[in-house]
C-alpha cells in the first residue's frame, strides 16, 4: 500500500513540477500564459500576489516541487515521510491562501495555479496517509528476532511436559 | 524444572513486552516531537510567505517592474497597435457605434472589465472599425481612498497621453498595473513612472501637458455629464448607434451583453 501511495504521489509531484516549470518559464520569457478563460491567467500572474517579495510564486512552486520529489524518491523512512508531510503542508496551505486571493481579491482564476493547488491538496492528503501508515516493520519487532534461535536450541515447553519413554 | 523454565519464559516474555512497550513509547514520542517540529516549521514558513506576499514587493504601489512590466507593455501594445486614437477616443472616428466608458482609473471593477470583456471589444469590434470607444472620467474608488484630490491629476495624466494619441495605452497600462484599492498608491511619481512605460510617448511633452488646466476642466466636464445622466458607479457604459442609444450598462459586464447591445443599435 505504502509503495503504491508513494508512486502515485511521485507521479502527482511530477505533474506539479511540469506545471511550475511552465509557469516559471513563461514568467521569465515574458510570454502570456495559455489560458482557456480569456485574460484570467494574465490577470492573476500580473497581480501583486504573483510575487513574494521579488521572487515569483511560480519559482517558489518549482523549488517546492523539486523538494517534494526529492523526499519522495529518497529512501522510505520516517524522516523522509515527515519531511514530505511538512513540505506538502506548506504547499497546500500557501496554495489555499493564493486561491482565496484569486477568488476574493483578484476575481480571476488561473487554471495553471488551480491545477497546482489541486495537486498539492492531493499530495498533502497522501503525505498524511503515509505518515499515519508509519513504518512497515516497527523497530521494536526486531528486538524479538534473536529469541526464536534460543528457543530452537533448548527443549520446547510441550516437549518437557510430555512423559519420557 | 518445567515450572522454572515456564517462569523464565514468562519473565522473558514480560521483559520483551516491556522493552517493546518502551520502544513503542519512545517511537511515538519521537514521532510526536518530529510532527510538532514540522508543524511549527510549516507555520513559520507560511507566516513569512504570507507576510512578504502582503506587504512586500510592488504590491502596494501596483507599478510593475522588469519582466512583469515588459510583459504588460507588450500585451497593451499588441492590443492597441494599429488602431487609430484621437484624444480619449479609440478606433475609427467614422465607426457607426460609439461605446462610452465612464471610469475611474483606481476602480477595481473597471480593471476587471478592462482585463476581461474590453479586451475582446477592442480586439474584435474596435479593430474592425465597427465600434469606437470613448473614455470619460467619473470619480468613484479614488474618492474612497486616502487622497481623493489625486483623481483629477490621475485622469488628466491619461488625457495628456491622449494629446499624443496614447490615452488608451496609458489607461490600459494603469488598469493592468492597478494597485490595492484604498492604499493611496497613486501619486505624481506613480503617474510619471507609468507614463515612462508607454511606448512611443514623449515623456517631457506629457509632463508639460499633464499640468494643463484644460485637461482638468475636461475631467470636471466628464463628471458633470455623468451626474446629469444620473451615473454614480463605474464602469458605466453608454452605447449609441444609428438606431439610437441603449439603456446604460453598468459594472463588469461580459462581452456577450455588450455585443447584444451594440447589435441592437446598429
Amino acid at each position: 500500500m505504502s509503495v503504491v501511495l508513494r508512486r502515485v504521489m511521485t507521479g502527482l509531484a511530477a505533474l506539479g513540477l511540469a506545471d511550475a516549470i511552465y509557469l516559471t518559464y513563461i514568467h521569465y520569457a515574458g510570454i502570456k500564459p495559455a489560458c482557456t478563460a480569456g485574460q484570467s491567467c494574465l490577470k492573476v500572474q500580473t497581480s501583486q500576489w504573483s510575487h513574494v517579495g521579488s521572487v515569483p510564486v511560480a519559482l517558489i512552486g518549482l523549488i517546492g516541487y523539486i523538494g517534494i520529489m526529492g523526499v519522495l524518491l529518497w529512501r522510505d523512512r520516517e524522516e523522509t515521510r515527515i519531511a514530505a508531510l511538512g513540505m506538502t503542508l506548506v504547499g497546500f496551505a500557501f496554495s489555499g491562501y493564493l486561491t482565496y486571493r484569486e477568488l476574493f481579491t483578484i476575481h480571476a482564476v488561473c487554471e495553471w495555479c488551480a491545477g497546482s493547488a489541486v495537486i498539492l491538496t492531493l499530495l498533502f492528503i497522501g503525505s498524511v496517509w503515509r505518515f499515519l501508515l508509519g513504518d512497515p516493520i516497527p523497530p521494536a519487532v526486531t528486538a524479538e528476532e534473536p529469541a526464536p534461535a534460543r528457543r530452537q536450541a533448548g527443549p520446547r515447553a510441550d516437549d518437557l511436559a510430555r512423559p519420557r519413554a | 524444572m518445567a515450572s522454572r523454565t515456564k517462569q523464565k519464559e514468562e519473565a522473558r516474555a514480560r521483559r520483551l513486552a516491556e522493552e517493546r512497550g518502551l520502544a513503542d513509547r519512545e517511537r511515538r514520542q519521537r514521532r510526536v516531537r518530529m510532527l510538532g517540529g514540522v508543524l511549527i516549521g510549516a507555520v513559520a514558513v507560511l507566516a513569512v510567505l504570507i507576510a512578504v506576499s502582503v506587504g512586500g514587493g510592488n504590491g502596494a504601489t501596483g507599478l510593475k517592474k522588469g519582466t512583469q512590466a515588459s510583459k504588460l507593455v507588450s500585451h497593451v501594445n499588441t492590443l492597441l497597435a494599429g488602431i487609430p486614437e484621437n484624444g480619449t477616443t479609440l478606433g475609427d472616428p467614422t465607426a457607426k457605434v460609439t461605446v462610452t466608458e465612464f471610469g475611474d482609473l483606481e476602480c477595481p471593477i473597471c480593471r476587471d472589465f478592462a482585463l476581461g470583456a474590453e479586451n475582446n471589444l477592442i480586439s474584435n469590434d474596435v479593430r474592425s472599425g465597427k465600434v469606437k470607444l470613448v473614455y470619460r472620467s467619473l470619480l468613484t474608488a479614488t474618492g474612497n481612498g486616502p487622497d481623493p484630490n489625486i483623481f483629477v491629476p490621475q485622469q488628466s495624466a491619461a488625457y495628456a497621453a491622449g494629446l499624443q494619441g496614447k490615452a488608451w495605452y496609458y489607461i490600459e497600462l494603469f488598469y493592468n498595473e492597478q494597485g490595492q484599492e484604498g492604499t493611496g498608491y497613486v501619486n505624481s511619481s506613480y503617474l510619471d513612472k507609468l507614463a515612462q512605460q508607454v511606448s512611443g510617448l514623449s515623456y517631457t511633452k506629457w509632463l508639460s501637458d499633464s499640468q494643463r488646466q484644460t485637461l482638468a476642466n475636461q475631467v470636471s466636464a466628464d463628471e458633470r455629464l455623468a451626474a446629469s445622466l444620473g451615473f454614480n458607479s463605474t464602469p458605466t457604459f453608454t452605447i449609441a448607434g444609428p438606431k439610437g442609444q441603449t439603456q446604460p450598462v453598468v459594472g463588469d459586464t461580459d462581452y456577450g451583453t455588450l455585443e447584444t447591445a451594440i447589435n441592437a443599435v446598429l
